[in-house]
């Protein structure tokens, strides 16, 4: 057994039996009965406490989905391996150069890496306001990228680049700029004019509400009040009130009649939670209310009041019974 | 999500089969490591689809070179080591792709918060928090990585430098102490250890 009389709180921090008793209350016993025989270290111990407790890192999970992909990968090339022995490894690049084909339009889509053009990315839970060279208004929300030309021109098309969520403020007809301002995204593009929008692109669809002005999505004109969404199946229009939609801007979250299973999925691809249901069926239950973004344990505790489900959270990882 | 229960087989009958070219074992390790590699190597870099590419190939070749393995004593370390290994040679080769000029053992090593943490109720504390969250950015990548692996991965000091492909055991437990105490330091200046709550 570790002496540990002569421990300092970074002792504590980085010892794996201390860590997994703040972490997971393992070693339980060992550690209150340590604390109480040891009372001059009681301040060392709550300031280790403190630096694990903070210590909790987001983590990028691989999709089930993804997983599920690659091994079908896997599966194919070794069953190609095995019909071949010869030819395995040509057989192998082949089927690997396939599936990287298959990821073209996404390659495509990263402008070539130039010095001339300005990322600009957000963490979970951050967001961030953007003046562009036009003096247009970009408020990135969290977990997303947004690309442009350092300089623009009057005789190029004043572009970004969106993966993820933003709300553009555009400047119209900027003096010595392209009247023309374009929002790509991999399922289209936005024309504009001079307005206000949200441009939400993730889970492979794109979400465009327009608040005021005009834009044009893929070719489609749409008034203020109108949401497009384009994924691969297809397009929508329909009528719907922008301030929903704009509310992350101010930091809330405002949901009308929406399904657990929506719910879940902002909490994964603004915040970075993982969030699992046991029971299908909990998916489709419904909230309605006006939550602090910043404040996620209120919205967890309204769900669990409306529907009295059981809902528990470890780190960056949701259950919902 | 499939949630079928797997009995749990002990990692050197598994291995065993494995070298033996049971596909059944092969897809087991799979499934429990690979979401481990993945959301290790995922820290290096934000190009999800290259992560995929490597632990494809990573697997594929895993299972192709199967009779030339030595059962690993422990597999979370080695497969830890030889994914990196294969992740870093292939972003030298995109960074060389993308006319950069490549640098050995320069990469990057993303360490975030959980967004638990940054979202804590009252709004001082979340000034904390986001202290703490920039203090992380000070840190080397050397010491993001040393701490995501002790603390997350809880792995031991001879593995971290195992792994970090580091001369002596030591240097791994200096990475270690080093990231806490600087972290301490921060948290220190803030007043964040002595609140109580």
């Amino acid at each position: 057994m570790t002496n540990y009389r002569h421990y300092e709180a970074a002792d504590f921090v980085a010892d794996a039996s201390f860590q997994a008793w703040v972490q997971h209350g393992s070693n339980h016993e060992f550690w209150t009965g340590w604390q109480a025989a040891n009372p001059d270290k009681a301040s060392a111990i709550t300031t280790a406490r403190k630096l694990v407790e903070a210590l909790r890192f987001h983590s990028t999970e691989v999709d089930p989905a993804e997983m599920t992909a690659v091994m079908q990968n896997i599966n194919q090339a070794l069953d190609q391996t095995k019909k071949n022995e010869s030819s395995a490894r040509r057989r192998l690049i082949y089927i690997i150069s396939a599936a990287a084909a298959s990821l073209i339009l996404g390659i495509l889509f990263l402008w070539p890496p130039s010095p001339a053009t300005v990322t600009i990315t957000t963490s979970f839970a951050e967001t961030r306001e953007v003046a562009l060279p036009d003096g247009s208004r970009v408020i990135l929300n969290a977990n997303s990228r947004l690309r442009y030309q350092k300089s623009w021109s009057a005789s190029r098309e004043r572009e970004v680049m969106l993966n993820g969520e933003a709300f553009f403020k555009v400047t119209s007809h900027p003096s010595g700029l392209h009247p023309k301002f374009r929002v790509h995204t991999p399922m289209g593009n936005v024309e504009v004019m001079g307005t206000a929008f949200n441009v939400h692109n993730r889970r492979g669809a794109v979400t465009v509400v327009l608040e005021e002005g005009k834009v044009k999505m893929n070719d489609l004109d749409m008034v203020p009040g109108d949401l497009v969404t384009v994924s691969a199946t297809g397009s929508e229009r329909r009528k719907v009130d922008p301030a929903k939609f704009l509310a992350w801007k101010d930091h809330r979250l405002v949901f009308e009649n929406e399904p657990l299973s929506s719910i879940a999925a902002i909490l994964e691809d603004t915040y970075g939670y993982t969030v699992q249901f046991r029971k299908t069926a909990a998916k489709d239950l419904r909230l309605t209310g006006t939550y602090p973004g910043n404040q996620i344990g209120l919205l967890l505790s309204a769900m669990r009041a409306v529907h009295g489900v059981k809902i528990e959270q470890r780190d960056s990882t949701i259950v919902i019974e | 999500m499939t949630n079928l229960h797997i009995p749990l087989q002990d990692e050197h009958t598994l291995w065993t089969k494995l070298r033996e070219g049971d596909r059944d074992a092969f897809g087991e390790v799979y499934r429990r490591y690979f979401p481990l590699l993945f959301r290790y190597c995922i820290r290096f870099t934000d190009n999800r689809h290259l992560v995929k590419d490597v632990l494809q190939d990573f697997f594929t070749q895993l299972y192709l070179k199967r009779q030339t393995l030595t059962i690993p004593e422990r597999p979370k370390s080695y497969l830890l080591v030889s994914a990196r290994r294969e992740l870093v040679r292939r972003l030298g080769t995109e960074t060389r792709r993308a006319g950069e000029p490549l640098q050995e053992e320069a990469y990057d090593f993303s360490l975030e918060l959980s967004a638990e943490n940054l979202l804590i109720n009252r709004q001082h504390e979340e000034k904390k928090a986001r202290h703490l969250q920039r203090s992380l950015y000070l840190l080397t990548d050397r010491q993001k990585e040393a701490i995501y692996l002790r603390f997350y991965e809880s792995m031991g000091y001879d593995e971290i430098a195992g792994i970090m492909q580091l001369k002596e055991v030591k240097y791994a437990r200096t990475l270690v102490y080093r990231a806490i105490t600087e972290l301490k330091a921060v948290l220190e200046k803030d007043g964040l250890l002595l609140s109580k709550h």
